[in-house]
């Protein structure tokens, strides 16, 4: 897959907390929300979406709820808890702390120092 | 709430697994056919846009396997996995499985069984209400040197109209017993009077019937109460029993309840009669009683609130000057005498049990090094540590837990030998009173304290091991084909804790028991001032409460009381027998007294003794050594001068060096006739064998003779064949006569040292298992030690070091770490050891000889421990030991 970025290593729990925080999605709508939300640049692989989805569950930071899906089909949605919703703040809070970090080090030319 | 949620979600997990394998599988169903839509509408077929999704997915089979991990069931299918490798471990190695469980087993069962023991007697609450603010209320006069002493039924009405605050009841009841007719064969049963507040001070529920109104007092009434016991046995348990009439000391009383089964642990008692209020007032000293402070109110409290009222009383009853209470509460006093024992016995268990881990723990150390092979191999193909250490707990908790399993087998066989060799009666010290003690049953709280205990030492000892293995890099251990190199003896530091440990344990055991060896030595050989061997003792009680009963009269006593004996002389195979109103070392009861002595009146000593009613005979039947004047003689009667028997320690400490034959006693109560010293004998031990003797003055009992007397004989013949003779020598004269307390003396002294007796046989098995633990277990830690160092041993032996220099390097270096362990055991026991101080007679709890001897003993041992595997080390062939790495 071209163009698509590697997700680093404990992102994928916070891209799926972020698309679901947008409203209730079954398993592939999360895989398709959090393409359209990164603007086609991050690709979960599939299979690899559903371990991290039952961790979140176990954790306690996602619910589950049967319902039926667009194309009248059976389908399983994830929604947000509370803790969930907290947990995402914070992890957003510490990520944009991170890549505002990373930023600036990056950007730091010879002559500032 | 993210717990409680998490929770629940492992919970419906474990519930619905298959449902939810079922539900997982179908979800990611769903996912392939929404990616196949998006994929047809994107022109492919709709078998191509199958397979399409399904390649994009990845493998489908892994996902789903670890969805369903990530879901939180797997714990119990690892469990299951882990068991089932752990039981295929275990079997692979049946010495290694073998010696472990038994080695937990004794460590385990020591424990069940203690504990059995320590709940049944000293925790279980007594089967009565309020138990635990239920205390015994003594009389005490330490300036006439009483403790402990029953109080009267005038001080109980005294304490009674006080209403002292601290208490919202108090209970008075006295022992006895009585004669049982009219219904089958006559019986001396043993009865119980009590005040009429029973029933509810102890909260009984009747089975049968009901207890006693306390308006009952205000007359006599003669009602009973039937013990369980008694019910089923004499009355078949039948329920129309009340109002029945039966026949107790010659006089009819109505049934009117019968007592639940649980009460007999408080009052092993046949049957149970009221006082009345004229009995009250009239019930001399002896008697018990019982206060049930009210709640939050302290034994301290209370007696500072009985000494107050006490103060008061004596201004009504100058007699009482000097007296005051003693106050303990009732469970614990029960226990007194026993409980030092326990207590000491439960630190040795618990110390066997360490023992016991650290042997085990060091097996699975030495076999852990073995496997470290295995362990490399398993990480390096993807286990976490979390889950080697997983597979090593659950290995060491079956192990436990097998280790459980016989250990409560074990248990088992020892509370069964406690039912059957252990003491069935306690005395209460400087009380003169026994305590029937429960029976003990290993029950399901036992089984649920073996398991808890058995998981506790599993995961103790199943966590030392991988812990002390991550510390080396596995990589190496791959190479080294699990083997150490030279130098690189993993797991040492743990190893030699363990040596140090397993040592001073052993020797604190190990002086313990010596300690209980030489002080239960010293006790035995104390002499009780009698010869206490084909002594045979046994009551006679003559029923005086109807009021035509001949007995009323003290001189148709005495005829009946020297008929029983010339009866019971005539028997052949009897040497000699005689009467006393109490069996020394019997508790069966206490008369003590203050006396003067008229040749001195007026001197500031205020002599106190205990007083004795005997017959002509005793001190020759007892073989108590008569040191001056006379003993009694037949003639020694009501009609002949009053005359008195003293003992040495009397003689002694108020007499001096003085004669004292020919000088007069006088007694405060009764007649204050002067009473002839006539002779002098040797001190009797009479309320504990440890204890001092007490100074005596003995009466003969033709001269007052009491209702209840106690008759020794002294005969070559065995107890149960001369017995029914005495019995029916004693109904030739009165044929409605009970026969009751039959005991020998040997079985009395029994009782008295009984506490000592379990302590030191206990003690020193416990300290023999120690022993051999801690041997085995520095065995173990040095063989393995050597082993490891094999290669140098060959390297120095092919450098020509001498084989016993190399020896004794080895030997040097183990026993240097015995020797910590041994100073650690002594320090330890300098602390431990007071706790037996109570169980120790002519011994000091810190006796520098033993101290010492046990521990050059320790060292032996643990020297010939360490000795036997370094011996094998340089006896190996130099090149061998060069190649075995």
């Amino acid at each position: 897959m071209p163009d698509q970025a590697q997700l680093l290593p404990g992102t994928l729990d916070l891209l799926i907390l972020r698309a679901v925080s947008l409203g209730p999605l079954h398993g592939y709508g999360i895989l398709l929300r959090i393409a359209q939300i990164s603007g086609q640049a991050l690709m979960v692989e599939q299979g690899a979406l559903y371990p991290g989805l039952f961790r979140l569950v176990r954790q306690g930071l996602l619910k589950t709820k049967w319902g039926v899906s667009d194309a009248n089909r059976r389908a399983k949605f994830y929604e947000l808890t509370a803790a969930g919703r907290k947990r995402l703040l914070d992890e957003t809070e510490s990520w944009n702390r991170l890549a505002t970090a990373i930023a600036s080090a990056l950007s730091t030319q010879p002559g500032e120092l | 709430m993210r717990i409680l949620d998490a929770i629940r979600a492992r919970w419906t997990a474990l519930v619905h697994h298959s449902a939810m394998r079922g539900e997982l599988e179908e979800e990611l169903q769903i996912h392939l056919q929404n990616r196949a839509d998006d994929l047809e509408r994107s022109g492919m077929s709709r078998t191509e846009a199958e397979r399409q999704a399904r390649l994009e997915f990845g493998g489908f089979d892994r996902y789903l396997e670890e969805s369903d991990e990530a879901q939180g069931w797997d714990w119990t299918e690892t469990l299951l996995r882990d068991l089932r490798f752990a039981l295929r471990i275990l079997k692979k190695s049946p010495a290694f499985t073998a010696a472990a469980v038994i080695t937990l087993a004794l460590g385990i069962g020591a424990n069940t069984a203690l504990f059995t023991l320590v709940r049944g007697l000293l925790l279980r609450p007594l089967p009565v209400r309020a138990a635990n603010r239920l205390v015994v209320i003594w009389d005490s006069n330490p300036g006439a040197g009483l403790s402990r002493v029953g109080p009267s039924g005038q001080d109980y009405l005294d304490w009674r109209e006080q209403k002292i605050h601290a208490f919202e009841d108090l209970f008075l009841f006295e022992h006895g017993t009585g004669t049982v007719t009219g219904n089958g064969e006559p019986e001396q049963v043993a009865g119980l009077r009590v005040t009429t507040n029973f029933g509810n001070f102890f909260g009984i529920v009747p089975v049968v019937g009901r207890t006693f109104l306390p308006e009952e007092e205000n007359a006599r009434h003669n009602l009973a109460i039937l013990s369980y016991r008694y019910w089923k046995r004499k009355y078949q348990g039948n329920v129309s029993v009340c109002g029945q009439s039966m026949l107790l000391n010659g006089e009819a009383y109505t049934i009117i309840g019968v007592l639940p089964a649980s009460s007999a642990e408080l009052f092993p008692v046949d049957v149970v009669v009221p006082f009345d209020n004229a009995w009250l007032h009239r019930a001399d000293s002896d008697l018990g009683v019982f206060g049930r402070l009210r709640p939050h109110v302290s034994t301290r409290e209370a007696a500072a609130e009985m000494s107050a009222t006490m103060s008061r009383i004596v201004l009504q009853r100058p007699d009482r000057k000097g007296f005051g209470t003693d106050l303990v509460p009732l469970q614990s006093v029960r226990m007194e005498y026993i409980r030092p024992a326990l207590l000491v016995l439960q630190c040795a268990v618990g110390f066997i049990l360490i023992l016991a881990c650290a042997n085990v723990a060091n097996l699975m150390l030495s076999r852990g090094m073995s496997r470290r092979q295995e362990m490399a191999v398993r990480i390096s193909l993807g286990a976490t540590r979390k889950q080697i250490v997983r597979q090593f707990l659950v290995e060491s908790s079956l192990l436990a837990i097998f280790g459980g399993m016989v250990g409560l087998l074990l248990a088992l066989g020892g509370v069964h030998l406690w039912a059957r060799y252990g003491p069935t009666q306690i005395p209460v010290p400087n009380a003169a009173s026994e305590v029937i003690l429960p029976v003990v049953h290993l029950g399901l709280n036992e089984v649920v304290f073996t398991l808890v205990v058995s998981l506790a030492t599993g995961i103790l000892f199943g966590l030392i091991p991988p812990f002390r293995l991550f510390g080396g890099n596995t990589q190496d251990a791959l190479k080294n084909g699990g083997r150490g190199t030279i130098g690189e003896v993993r797991g040492r530091g743990t190893r030699t804790a363990l040596v140090i440990v397993e040592g001073a344990l052993a020797l604190v055991l190990v002086i313990g028991a010596s300690l209980m060896i030489k002080s239960f030595s010293l006790l035995l050989s104390i002499n009780p001032g009698f010869e206490p061997n084909r002594l045979l003792t046994l009551r006679v009680k003559l029923p005086d409460d109807a009021t035509d009963s001949p007995y009323r009269d003290s001189g148709n006593r005495a005829a009946v009381f020297h008929a029983f004996l010339e009866q019971v002389r005539g028997i052949p195979g009897v040497q000699s027998a005689a009467l006393t109103e109490i069996v020394p070392l019997s508790q069966d009861d206490m008369d003590r007294g203050p006396f003067v002595i008229q040749e001195r009146q007026g001197s500031d000593v205020k002599p106190s003794a205990d007083y004795r009613d005997v017959s002509p005979g005793y001190f020759e039947t007892m073989r108590i050594p008569l040191l001056q004047g006379r003993s009694f003689a037949e003639n020694d009667d009501a009609k002949h001068p009053r005359v008195v028997v003293i003992d040495q320690t009397l003689a002694r400490e108020y007499f001096g060096t003085e004669n004292a034959l020919g000088r007069h006693l006088i007694l405060p109560y009764g007649s204050s006739t002067p009473r002839e010293v006539i002779g002098i004998v040797g001190a009797v031990r009479d309320s504990s064998l440890s204890g001092a003797p007490e100074a005596t003055i003995y009466f003969p009992y033709m001269q007052n003779p009491n209702q209840t007397m106690s008759m020794v004989v002294r005969t070559a013949l065995p107890d149960d064949a001369i017995l029914p003779q005495i019995r029916s020598a004693i109904w030739s004269v009165d044929r409605n006569q009970p026969v009751f307390d039959v005991r020998s003396m040997p079985e009395i002294i029994g009782n008295v040292t009984s506490a000592p007796r379990i302590a030191f046989i206990l003690l020193d098995i416990l300290a023999l298992v120690a022993l051999v633990l801690a041997a085995i277990g520095i065995y173990g830690v040095t063989s393995y030690n050597v082993g490891q160092r094999t290669q140098e041993v060959g390297v120095r032996l092919t450098f020509g070091a001498p084989p016993n220099g190399i020896l004794y390097m080895l030997v040097r270096q183990a026993t240097t770490l015995t020797l910590l362990g041994v100073a650690a055991g002594l320090l330890c026991a300098l602390l431990m050891t007071r706790l037996m101080s109570s169980l120790l007679y002519g011994v000091s709890s810190t006796d520098p000889v033993i101290f010492l001897g046990a521990a050059v003993l320790v060292t032996i041992v643990a020297s010939i421990a360490c000795y036997l595997p370094a011996r094998r080390a340089v006896r190996i062939d130099p090149l061998a030991a060069l190649r075995s790495e």
